[in-house]
């Protein structure tokens, strides 16, 4: 549930982001919402790379299956590492050493 | 349409789902993971992201020369497996093709693949994992 938790404080935060889906493309957009299997909503997409971006001229929404991204290309500031890793230590302390 | 039932939480989707329910009749552009595009009627989804879609036509788009082509498919139940993405369509925002005879855009279609060294089928054959 880490990264789900970690997708809902970007989506307060209104971050925008680029998803990288296996097939190359490349979408950004504004993080609306995500879900336990991370399957991603961006809000007002558009285009960085022409080559990589799969014609969607006339949709300004859109969602993104979680198991079709490859990378979620964030912004460094967003990201508090400490604070992540302090959650990454006790999820794993919940979940035990033997698992 | 009747609202989905969920035990537990009156009224809220469980924390797993994402909201689709906003998307159900509406006009998606679907995107496959074999890279087709599929335009349709949201009428029903589950957890899987299977989607029920009504009235699909299968758009084939030639982006050098602005046209497409539609080819009708009915109703259909999609996998969720299969699907990459998919958009609500804005009939305000104009895309700047024009429709084409399908016969000719398929024609480019499999000349620009030819070319391209690009397969026609899964994207995703050897990413699975």
């Amino acid at each position: 549930m880490l990264f789900f938790s970690f997708f809902r404080t970007l989506v307060d935060r209104n971050v925008q982001v680029t998803v990288e889906l296996k097939n190359d493309l490349c979408i950004t957009g504004t993080l609306q919402s995500a879900d336990q299997f991370l399957n991603l909503k961006l809000a007002n997409v558009s285009v960085n790379d022409p080559d990589r971006y799969p014609h969607l001229l006339s949709v300004k929404n859109c969602f993104i299956r979680g198991s079709v991204v490859r990378y979620v290309h964030l912004p460094a500031h967003e990201v508090d590492t400490e604070s992540l890793q302090d959650s990454c230590r006790r999820e794993a302390k919940q979940v035990g050493p033997n698992r | 349409m009747e609202q989905p039932v969920f035990e537990g939480r009156p009224g809220k989707l469980p924390h797993w789902a994402s909201n689709l329910e906003e998307h159900v009749d509406k006009k998606l552009l679907i995107i496959l993971r074999d890279g087709r595009k599929l335009i349709g009627w949201l009428r029903t989804f589950d957890q899987f992201t299977n989607l029920l879609v009504e009235h699909i036509v299968e758009r084939h788009i030639i982006f050098e020369e602005k046209v497409f082509a539609d080819i009708y498919l009915g109703t259909m139940l999609i996998r969720g497996e299969n699907v990459c993405l998919f958009g609500e369509v804005d009939p305000e925002r104009q895309d700047g093709l024009t429709e084409a005879p399908l016969a000719d855009v398929l024609a480019k279609e499999a000349q620009n693949e030819a070319s391209d060294g690009k397969k026609g089928m899964d994207l995703f054959a050897e990413a699975e994992s």
